[in-house]
């Protein structure tokens, strides 16, 4: 694998994408209209070429009021999605504003589908706030600093976390920040070396 | 069902590991043409009949929140450093 890393933004050239790529790619050209994200958990592993597949992927974006939301919800709903939670846009803004996700999919095919939830609390802010320019291929992915996504998955403590976590830090070594993982491993009170 | 004994889940889990570890070892030593393009041919074949899948928004929604209280998953958001905090 080979990883650029251009200032702040991280390369990866040549590689194939998935019908899962193509969709969050599709999904994230019409959010980014509207709204700022960032992409956190398994899916960041599976940009990095873990050898899995996911029903969902998780991202978060900042608060916005209603009359945002219905122009997001109504975008997507013309572009031929649907949402998977029985609401109407202000159902669904609701379930947002209460901290709880809503999935988006594409209309009639529920998998794979887009796990959306507000920014609601430090961990998530400082994901947002520290977000990385992915690029593969010309197509641009906003997702989570990878120390911190390592340390919270070694932290959530299932084992696909924990396999994602050791995945991410053996493929990413060359552009991760041992110290600044070790630094929020101790702060979440996890162990560093969990394997 | 008897549930597997703790020495075989551990022996189960370090042999996991060992593999997720030797699996990011192969995709580092390759071109990113050559790993993507398996991750690819997996991911595909997986999708491949994701139209015909046999449960209701509903049913699916709820088997999701059941896997998650079984998941052994952690809630909530941990502390972040001091000098991160807002």
């Amino acid at each position: 694998m080979t990883i650029e890393k251009k200032g702040e933004r991280l390369l990866i050239q040549n590689r194939h994408l998935s019908q899962l790529d193509l969709f969050v790619s599709r999904v994230l050209y019409t959010l980014t209209k509207y709204s700022p994200y960032v992409i956190v958990s398994g899916y960041v592993a599976i940009l990095f070429g873990r050898s899995r597949s996911t029903e969902d992927i998780d991202i978060l974006i900042p608060y916005c009021d209603l009359s945002l939301f219905h122009t997001i919800h109504d975008t997507f709903i013309e572009d031929g999605y649907e949402f998977l939670n029985a609401e109407d846009a202000s159902g669904l803004y609701s379930i947002l504003a209460s901290g709880s996700a809503i999935r988006l999919c594409q209309k009639d095919s529920f998998i794979p589908n887009i796990e959306i939830k507000f920014i609601k609390n430090e961990s998530d802010e400082y994901s947002f706030t520290n977000r990385i320019e992915l690029i593969i291929d010309g197509k641009n992915f906003w997702i989570s600093p990878l120390e911190i996504q390592i340390a919270f998955k070694f932290w959530l403590g299932s084992e696909k976390d924990i396999e994602d976590a050791i995945f991410i830090r053996e493929v990413c070594r060359d552009v991760i920040d041992e110290d600044l993982i070790r630094e929020f491993c101790l702060s979440f009170g996890v162990k560093y070396e969990t394997s | 069902m008897k549930p597997p004994d703790p020495e075989f889940r551990e022996r189960n889990r370090k042999e996991r590991i060992w593999f997720v570890k030797k699996q990011a070892e192969w995709v580092r030593s390759v071109p990113n043409e050559v790993w993507s393009e398996h991750q690819c041919r997996m991911i595909n074949a997986l999708y491949a009949h994701k139209d015909q899948y046999p449960l209701t928004k509903k049913e699916y929604l709820d088997m999701i929140e059941k896997a998650r209280l079984l998941s052994g998953r952690r809630k909530g958001s941990p502390p972040i450093p001091k000098r991160f905090r807002c």
